[in-house]
C-alpha cells in the first residue's frame, strides 16, 4: 500500500485509472476493478523486493517483532503507526529520546491511513454511557489526552494546532497533516479481510521468490479478487 | 426374571440419556446444520439471508489456490511429523528402558505433550526469533549463519513440524513404553534361551507384539495432525503467505476472519470430516474393543 | 564396549532431554527476567536476577499494569476454574453413568462405543462454528456454559474410555450380591460401584479439568470478553500493537500451565488410557 499508493497517485495514473474511490481504495480504480495489476503494481512490488534486503527478517517478523527491532536500535527506520512513539520512550536503546527519534512523511509521501471506529451495540445495556463516553473521547479534550499520553493520532485539527500539542511535538503538524493529505486508503468493503489474504499469499510467494513479479501474477490475484467481489 | 430384564434395560437407557442429549444437541445437531448450510451462500457478516448455491461451494474448495495450499501443508505433515514421531518415540522407549531413572524421564517427557499448545507456541515462538531466538544463537556457536525460521516456507514449515514432534512424540514414548512393560518378560527371555541376540530379539520378538499398539498410535496421530490449530495459530499464524496454513487454520480464517464466511467454512469442514471419519474405521480395525471392554 | 554403548547412550538421553525440555526452560526463565533480558543478544540462558516484576508489575512505568504485569489476570483466572470446574464434574457424572450402563448392560454394544470414540475424533474447528451460531441465538456466547458445553464434547469420550475400563476391573458378583441383598440397579451403582472407583472418578474429572483449562480453539471463537474469557486467551493481551510483552506473556504462561502439569503428572496412569481408548492399561 505504501508502495503502490504513490504510483497509484500520480497524474499518469489517475489519468489511467480514474480519482482514487474512498470506499475502494488505492488498489481500485474509479470504476472498482482492481487496478494493482498493471505496470505500476509490478513496480510497486519491485520496490519492496529491493528493500528488503536492508531489513533483518523481512518475512518472518511480525507485526510486534518490527516494533522491537526498532526500539533495540538494531533498524535505522521502521514505517509505524504513531501509539509505538510512547512505549518506544521508554526503551533504553534510544535514550535520549528526542535526539534519536524523529518522525518524518513516508518515502512516497503517500502513507496507508488507518483508524478506529466507536459504535454502540443495538443490545448494549448503558447506550445514553455509551455514548457519553464516544463523545468525550472524541472531543477535543479527549483527543488531546490520547495524543499526549498515549501517543494516538488526533482526529481533530484544532487538536494539531493546539499550543500545548505543538509545544509537546513541534513536528507533529508537519508531518501528520502532510500523511493525512497524502494518505492512501485500503478498501472499506466487507471482503476486504479475503481479498487482503489472498494478496498476501500471492506477495509473499513473489518475495520469497516462487513468483515471478510480473502483470500477470498479479493478474491472478485480480482475478480472485473479482471472483470473491461477485460472490 | 423378564421383568427385571426389562426394567434394567429402561435403567440402562436411562443412565446414557444424559451423555445422548449431550451429543445430539452439541454434535449430530451443528454437523446437520453445517452439511445444510455448505450448500448455501451465508455469511454472518452480512444481512443478507442465506441463498442456495447448490454444490458451488465445494467447487469452490478445488479452485481455491489457499486451500490447495493447506492441503498440502496438512498433508506434508503427515508424512514428515507423523512418521517422525512414532519412530523417535519408539527409539526413546528403547533408549531410555532400563536406564537409570527411567521413571523420572517417563514422567518429564509427560510435560511438552501436556503443555497447553498455545503456552508451547509462545516459547517456540521465542526461540525461533531471528534476531534474539537462542535457536540462531546456538547456531551461530556451531558456527553457522543465523536462519529466517519464520521467514521462507522451507523453514517455516520445518518449523512448525518440529514443535509438533517436540510436542508428541511424547505421547507415542508413552504409549510405547507402556506397551513394552506389559511384553512378559519370559517371552523375550524364551527367545535369548533360543539365542536371539539383543537386536535380533527386539526385530524379531518385541517389536511384532508392539505392532497393534503402534498402529493405534498411528492413526491417532494422524487424526490429531489433521487438526493442527493452536501452534499455526500462536508461532506463524499461516505464514508466511500461506506456507503454514494448517487445514483447520483455513478454516478458521474462512469461517471467522474473512468475515463469518459459514457457508464456504461448511464445505471445507464437511471435507475433513469425510477425511477423519475415513482413518476412524480404520482406526476401530485395530482397536481391540472385545478384549479391552469385555463385550 | 560396554562403556561405549553406554556412554553413547549417556549422550543420547541427554540430548532427548535437552530437546524436550529446554522450550519449557526458557518460557519459566523468561517469565522471572527484567524487560532488558526477555531478549538479548547473547540471550541470557540463566537468570542471576530473578524478579518478580512480570508477576506484580513495576512501578510507576508509562504502561501502567495494561501489559507490564499479570495483575489483570483474575477474571480470566476466575473463568478459567469455573469453566474447568463445572466441564470436570458434568463429564465425570454424565461418562460415569454412561460407561457403567455400557459395561453391565452392554447399552448400545460396538456400534454405541464406537460412536463414542468418533466423538473424540471430531475436528473442533467443525464444531466451532455451527456452536457459535447457535449459541448465538440463544444468546449464550460470551457466558461460561457456552463454553462449558463446548468443551463437553470431547471430555466425555476420553473419561468414558477411562471408566469402562474401570469398572471392568470390579467383579461383577459384587452387583450380583448387591441384587440378591435387594438393591435396584441405581442403588448398585451408587452404593457398591461408585466408592469402588473413586480413583477412577477422580483420574476422570482431573482430566477433564486439564483439557478444558487448556483448550484454545473453542474459547478463541465461543467467547469474546472478560466475562468468559479463559487463561489462554488471556495471554493474546500481551501482544498488542505497542510492544509483545514477553515477560508477562510468559508469566501468563507459566500460570496456565502449572496446574496442568501437576494434575498429568499425578494422573499419569490413566491418562494413558483414556487417550488410546484402552488399547494401553498403563
Amino acid at each position: 500500500m505504501n508502495f503502490f499508493g504513490p504510483y497509484r497517485r500520480s497524474p499518469e495514473s489517475i489519468a489511467k485509472f480514474g480519482e482514487v474511490n474512498l470506499d475502494w481504495g488505492d488498489y481500485f480504480t474509479a470504476q472498482g476493478k482492481p487496478a494493482f495489476n498493471s505496470e505500476e503494481g509490478v513496480q510497486a512490488v519491485q520496490d519492496m523486493l529491493d528493500l528488503m534486503q536492508y531489513a533483518p527478517d523481512p518475512l518472518g517478523s511480525d507485526y510486534g517483532e518490527t516494533l522491537e527491532a526498532f526500539s533495540k536500535g538494531m533498524v535505522a527506520m521502521v514505517p509505524q503507526w504513531t501509539a509505538c512513539l510512547a512505549s518506544w520512550k521508554e526503551s533504553p536503546q534510544l535514550q535520549p529520546f528526542e535526539e534519536k527519534v524523529g518522525v518524518a512523511l513516508m518515502p512516497g509521501g503517500v502513507p496507508v491511513s488507518g483508524g478506529w471506529g466507536l459504535g454502540i451495540n443495538a443490545s448494549s445495556k448503558n447506550k445514553e454511557w455509551a455514548f457519553r463516553f464516544i463523545q468525550y473521547a472524541t472531543s477535543k479534550e479527549g483527543d488531546t489526552i490520547q495524543w499526549l499520553k498515549y501517543r494516538i493520532g488526533p482526529t481533530r485539527q484544532s487538536v494539531v494546532v493546539d499550543p500545548q500539542v505543538v509545544t509537546d511535538s513541534p513536528w507533529l503538524q508537519e508531518v501528520y497533516v502532510a500523511s493525512l493529505n497524502g494518505a492512501s486508503h485500503r478498501p472499506r468493503i466487507p471482503e476486504e479481510p479475503k481479498l487482503e489474504d489472498v494478496f498476501v499469499g500471492v506477495l509473499s510467494e513473489i518475495l520469497l521468490g516462487q513468483q515471478p513479479n510480473t502483470v500477470e501474477t498479479l493478474n491472478a490475484v485480480a482475478e480472485e479478487w473479482e471472483r470473491a467481489l461477485r460472490k | 426374571m423378564k421383568a427385571r430384564t426389562s426394567r434394567k434395560k429402561i435403567t440402562g437407557f436411562l443412565m446414557i440419556l444424559p451423555l445422548l442429549i449431550v451429543f445430539i444437541g452439541l454434535t449430530l445437531y451443528p454437523f446437520g446444520y453445517m452439511i445444510f448450510m455448505s450448500f448455501f451462500r451465508y455469511s454472518l457478516a452480512s444481512w443478507e439471508k442465506p441463498e442456495f448455491v447448490g454444490i458451488d461451494n465445494y467447487r469452490e474448495v478445488f479452485r481455491d489456490r489457499t486451500a490447495r495450499s493447506s492441503v498440502d501443508f496438512t498433508l506434508l505433515l503427515l508424512v514428515t511429523a507423523v512418521p517422525l514421531e512414532i519412530l523417535l518415540g519408539i527409539g526413546i522407549a528403547f533408549l531410555f528402558r532400563d536406564s537409570l531413572g527411567e521413571k523420572v524421564f517417563r514422567s518429564v517427557l509427560l510435560i511438552p505433550m501436556m503443555v497447553p499448545a498455545v503456552v508451547a507456541g509462545i516459547a517456540w515462538k521465542m526461540l525461533y526469533n531471528f534476531e534474539f531466538g537462542p535457536i540462531n544463537y546456538f547456531l551461530t556457536l556451531l558456527g553457522g549463519e543465523k536462519i529466517s525460521w519464520l521467514g521462507t516456507q522451507f523453514f517455516s514449515r520445518l518449523g512448525v513440524i518440529l514443535i509438533d514432534v517436540w510436542q508428541w512424540t511424547p505421547f507415542v514414548f508413552l504409549v510405547i513404553y507402556a506397551g513394552l512393560q506389559s511384553i512378559p518378560r519370559d517371552v523375550v527371555e524364551a527367545s535369548l534361551v533360543d539365542g536371539a541376540r539383543g537386536f535380533t530379539a527386539l526385530r524379531y520378538v518385541e517389536l511384532p507384539l508392539l505392532r497393534p499398539l503402534i498402529w493405534v498410535v498411528l492413526i491417532i496421530r494422524v487424526i490429531d495432525a489433521l487438526k493442527l490449530f493452536d501452534i499455526v495459530y500462536m508461532v506463524t499464524f499461516g505464514g508466511p503467505g500461506s506456507a503454514t496454513h494448517s487445514y483447520s487454520f483455513y478454516i478458521y480464517k474462512v469461517g471467522v476472519s474473512f468475515g463469518w464466511d459459514i457457508g464456504y467454512a461448511s464445505a471445507l469442514s464437511i471435507l475433513l470430516l469425510i477425511a477423519i471419519t475415513i482413518l476412524t474405521n480404520l482406526l476401530f480395525r485395530f482397536l481391540r474393543f472385545r478384549e479391552t471392554l469385555e463385550l | 564396549m560396554n562403556w561405549v554403548w553406554r556412554s553413547i547412550k549417556g549422550i543420547l538421553i541427554t540430548a532427548v532431554l535437552f530437546f524436550f525440555l529446554f522450550p519449557v526452560y526458557w518460557l519459566v526463565t523468561t517469565a522471572f527476567k527484567k524487560s532488558e533480558a526477555w531478549f538479548s543478544w547473547p540471550p541470557s540462558l540463566v537468570v542471576f536476577q530473578p524478579t518478580w516484576e512480570n508477576f506484580l508489575g513495576s512501578e510507576g512505568e508509562f504502561f501502567g499494569s495494561t501489559t507490564t504485569a499479570i495483575a489483570t489476570i483474575t477474571p480470566y483466572l476466575r473463568n478459567s476454574i469455573a469453566v474447568a470446574l463445572c466441564v470436570a464434574l458434568f463429564s465425570t457424572v454424565i461418562a460415569a453413568c454412561a460407561s457403567y450402563a455400557i459395561s453391565r448392560f452392554r447399552v448400545g454394544g460396538m456400534g454405541f462405543v464406537s460412536w463414542i470414540i468418533s466423538i473424540r475424533m471430531l475436528p473442533p474447528i467443525a464444531s466451532a462454528l455451527p456452536l457459535y451460531v447457535v449459541f448465538s441465538r440463544l444468546r449464550l456466547v460470551n457466558t461460561w456454559w457456552a463454553l462449558i458445553a463446548a468443551h463437553l464434547v470431547f471430555t466425555i469420550p476420553f473419561s468414558v474410555w477411562i471408566l469402562l475400563t474401570f469398572f471392568n476391573e470390579i467383579p461383577r458378583e459384587l452387583d450380583e450380591a448387591a441384587y440378591v441383598d435387594g438393591a435396584n440397579t441405581w442403588q448398585t451403582f451408587r452404593r457398591v460401584v461408585l466408592p469402588l472407583s473413586v480413583p477412577g472418578l477422580a483420574a476422570v474429572a482431573t482430566l477433564a479439568f486439564i483439557q478444558s483449562w487448556g483448550e484454545f480453539l473453542m474459547a478463541l471463537v465461543l467467547t469474546t470478553g472478560k466475562e468468559a474469557q479463559t487463561l489462554p486467551i488471556y495471554l493474546g493481551r500481551f501482544i498488542t500493537g505497542w510492544r509483545i510483552a514477553w515477560g508477562p506473556l510468559a508469566a501468563a504462561g507459566l500460570v496456565t500451565m502449572i496446574p496442568v502439569i501437576l494434575f498429568s503428572l499425578l494422573m499419569q496412569r490413566y491418562l494413558l488410557r483414556g487417550l488410546t481408548f484402552g488399547a494401553v492399561k498403563g
